[in-house]
């Protein structure tokens, strides 16, 4: 049977490896709000500040090219969850047969459903700060929903051979 | 749809892993199918009428439902 592209299956524990650590201290960030760490880089900015208001940093002969003082912390965790999350969700398992691939397409659609319902949820119920903190959670949660919905399936087709033993 | 595809194996003495290895899938995919919780393809339907050496008919069985 033809498939769709997956990572190989040992690309699955490095995504925990990755994910693991990397959402731990994303979740202790968020929580304890200490967002505004110190800047310890410049970072290339592209197309921020269109109308050029409040930039102290160095312009770099266009408006819309600029270097900006920032802590890599943020993008580390961000690139950690994303990454490590993508590494999981789409490497193959131990046996990657068709049964897999269908529960595979399900729980994407059931992800996909969900996150959109807590979105619009989360659009009727917080505002402002609070909307912004949520929206943050919900960038991975697609992510997230899916892996725990998959791994769910999985562990209830193996739980249901073992019950049967 | 019904199927047949435990009292196959039983028959010729094959247990869930033989299956599965013959198939090319796992274990688990061969208790879905015998258990009636996942309808297997055109392709694997074949491949399991063609390790048991059987027409897809005796193994397979529509159902009602799955007119509707």
């Amino acid at each position: 049977m033809k498939q769709t592209f997956l990572f190989p299956h040992k690309w699955q524990k490095i995504g925990w490896m990755v994910l693991i650590p990397t959402l731990l201290v994303g979740l202790l960030i968020l929580l304890n709000d200490i967002w505004n760490l110190p800047n310890i880089v410049s970072v290339f900015e592209q197309f921020t500040d269109l109308f050029n208001i409040k930039v102290p940093q160095f312009q770099f002969s266009s408006p819309f090219f600029l270097y900006k003082e920032n802590n890599l912390l943020n993008e580390i965790i961000i690139f950690g969850i994303i990454v490590g999350s993508t590494l999981i969700s789409f490497s193959k398992e131990k046996i990657e047969d068709e049964m897999i691939s269908n529960l595979r397409l399900y729980s994407l659609m059931w992800a996909v459903v969900v996150h959109f319902s807590l979105v619009l949820i989360a659009s009727l119920l917080f505002y402002e700060f609070d909307y912004f903190n949520v929206m943050t959670i919900q960038m991975f949660s697609i992510l997230f929903l899916f892996i725990i919905h998959f791994k769910y399936q999985i562990h209830q087709y193996n739980k249901s051979i073992v019950d049967e033993k | 749809m019904k199927n047949k595809v435990k009292l196959n194996r039983v028959m010729r003495d094959l247990s869930q892993i033989d299956l599965a290895e013959k198939m090319g899938v796992s274990r688990q995919t061969v208790h879905a199918i015998e258990s009636g919780k996942y309808v297997p393809s055109t392709v694997l339907a074949l491949k399991i009428c063609s390790i048991f050496e059987a027409d897809i008919t005796s193994i397979f069985e529509l159902e009602e439902e799955d007119w509707k």
